[in-house]
């Protein structure tokens, strides 16, 4: 079902796989190229588009994103860059960071993948690797012999 | 479905991976054993060298002692008064703060660095050292079976980078002497040049490239010198025709050498004194220093080339510094 608004935006309903939907602009959604190719593919014309990956609260998120970037030219670069880190700080923990990473992969959306990866990235850049290993529930699965083997030889990285 | 989010996040990791500044690198391979593996990899740590020097956001990432292409580094050799062993120290260049020190079993020159990838030398055997993960690499001799009267020994070499097929090289230029009464000459076979690829862990001879001659005479590499890198290419001052100094230079894509003559400054100033010209890497260009003693001032120029080809079209010298009373260290 798609619905046109007085601008003359076409506007396609977002369906979470927690049952929550979202009307966005056209334009809006098609930042996530997953969801433009399902437009163009004719799957908007029949009701919402179902993500079945996405949460409703992961799915906001992303929409705000969307939005201020369908909205913005080149000229206000600085301004939505300021606007990016204000982002990815009120998402602040790595868990809510790593589930719209996963969002931003399943809609390929480039620029938020970048955006959060670099966070990410720039997160653990001082940490341990027991820190490291909590953070995504690694499996610390070195024998302690291969484990003292490879924290000798780089030794100097933990100086 | 916990299993492909799983998958899926391994994925991803990659990603954030390879915008670690080098040290968090390596100290993630304690991680886990596939951590351990993908982060000493090669191909991981070269997409990681790429993304990280490309990278124009200057507040993202701690002073790692590479990666940031705003930071350069000195490298400095000298002997440990108290251990008398001979040390390897990197140093920033903005602080002179020492970032790294390392001792190797014996003496080694440095031969060339390029990439934060450093080459070294000692009796004829290459070593590469990467500072940032402390790795060397030990280049395999090239075993070439020679009449047993030939003796070989390296006149000059340099360490450069192939952008066109990711490969670190290094070229050596051999002179061949037969020893059987004093120094005859084998044919015109007396100097060969040989190319080590890294990617290959091989030697291989330059057959065809001949090395630049004057009437049949190659062109003599003063000094016992290493080559400069700019560019894509290697380059070392000879003695050209009517003994003035000439530049050879050396693609490392096209393992091609050509020469080519001096600007007139540096001739005017250097007549059969290659000593007083000095070649450096500046700004991306190559440049030189000529010191005219007659005048007890040097000057300094830098060759612009793009491209290697393009050198005797698009060249270019513009004198950047004078200083009166050079003193010649």
């Amino acid at each position: 079902m798609s619905i046109t608004t007085e601008n003359n935006e076409k506007m396609i309903t977002l369906m979470s796989s927690d049952g929550e939907e979202f009307v966005v602009e056209e334009a809006v959604a098609a930042q996530s190229q997953t969801i433009k190719h399902l437009i163009e593919d004719g799957c908007s014309t029949e009701g919402s588009i179902p993500l079945p990956n996405v949460t409703g609260r992961v799915l906001s998120e992303v929409i705000q994103y969307c939005k201020k970037h369908s909205s913005s030219d080149d000229k206000e670069e600085k301004e939505l860059e300021a606007w990016d880190a204000e982002f990815v700080k009120a998402a602040d923990d790595h868990v809510a960071l790593t589930d719209l990473m996963m969002a931003a992969n399943f809609l390929d959306i480039k620029g938020l993948l970048d955006l959060v990866a670099q966070t990410l990235a720039n997160m653990i850049t001082g940490k341990s690797p027991e820190e490291v290993r909590r953070m995504w529930n690694i499996k610390n699965d070195f024998t302690p012999e291969e484990a003292e083997k490879v924290r000798k030889e780089n030794q100097w990285a933990f100086e | 479905m916990a299993e492909a989010k799983e998958l899926l996040l391994e994925e991803l990791m990659m990603d954030i991976l390879l915008r670690l500044p080098m040290k968090s690198v390596v100290r993630f391979r304690c991680v886990s054993t596939s951590w351990c593996t993908l982060l000493s990899d090669p191909h991981f740590i070269f997409k990681n060298f790429l993304l990280c020097s490309n990278d124009d956001d200057d507040d993202d990432v701690i002073d790692g002692i590479e990666n940031n292409k705003n930071s350069s580094y000195m490298l400095l050799t000298y002997t440990d008064a108290t251990t008398m062993k001979f040390m390897y120290a990197l140093l920033s260049q903005d602080t002179l703060d020492v970032c790294l020190t390392k001792d190797f079993p014996h003496r080694m020159y440095i031969v060339g660095s390029c990439n934060g990838l450093v080459c070294l030398c000692s009796f004829e055997v290459y070593t590469i050292w990467n500072p940032a993960t402390d790795e060397t690499k030990v280049v395999p001799e090239f075993q070439v079976i020679r009449p047993p009267s030939t003796r070989a020994s390296t006149s000059n070499h340099g360490f450069g980078f192939d952008p066109k097929t990711n490969d670190y090289k290094i070229v050596r230029i051999v002179d061949l002497h037969l020893d059987i009464d004093g120094y005859n000459y084998a044919d015109d076979r007396y100097r060969e040049a040989q190319v080590y690829s890294l990617k290959n862990d091989s030697w291989k001879i330059l057959d065809d490239a001949f090395f630049p001659s004057v009437e049949g005479t190659p062109l003599w590499i003063l000094t016992y010198s290493y080559g400069i890198e700019t560019n894509g290419a290697l380059y070392w001052v000879a003695i050209g025709e009517e003994s003035h100094d000439t530049l050879v230079s050396f693609d490392i894509s096209s393992e091609e050498f050509k020469h080519f003559q001096l600007p007139d400054f540096a001739i005017l100033g250097c007549i059969e004194d290659g000593d007083c010209i000095t070649l450096l890497s500046f700004n991306n260009a190559l440049a030189m220093v000529v010191a005219d003693e007659t005048q007890s001032q040097s000057e300094m120029g830098t060759w612009t080339c793009k491209k290697w080809g393009d050198i005797f079209g698009d060249r270019c010298w513009g004198i950047v510094y004078i200083q009166p009373n050079y003193t010649r260290i």
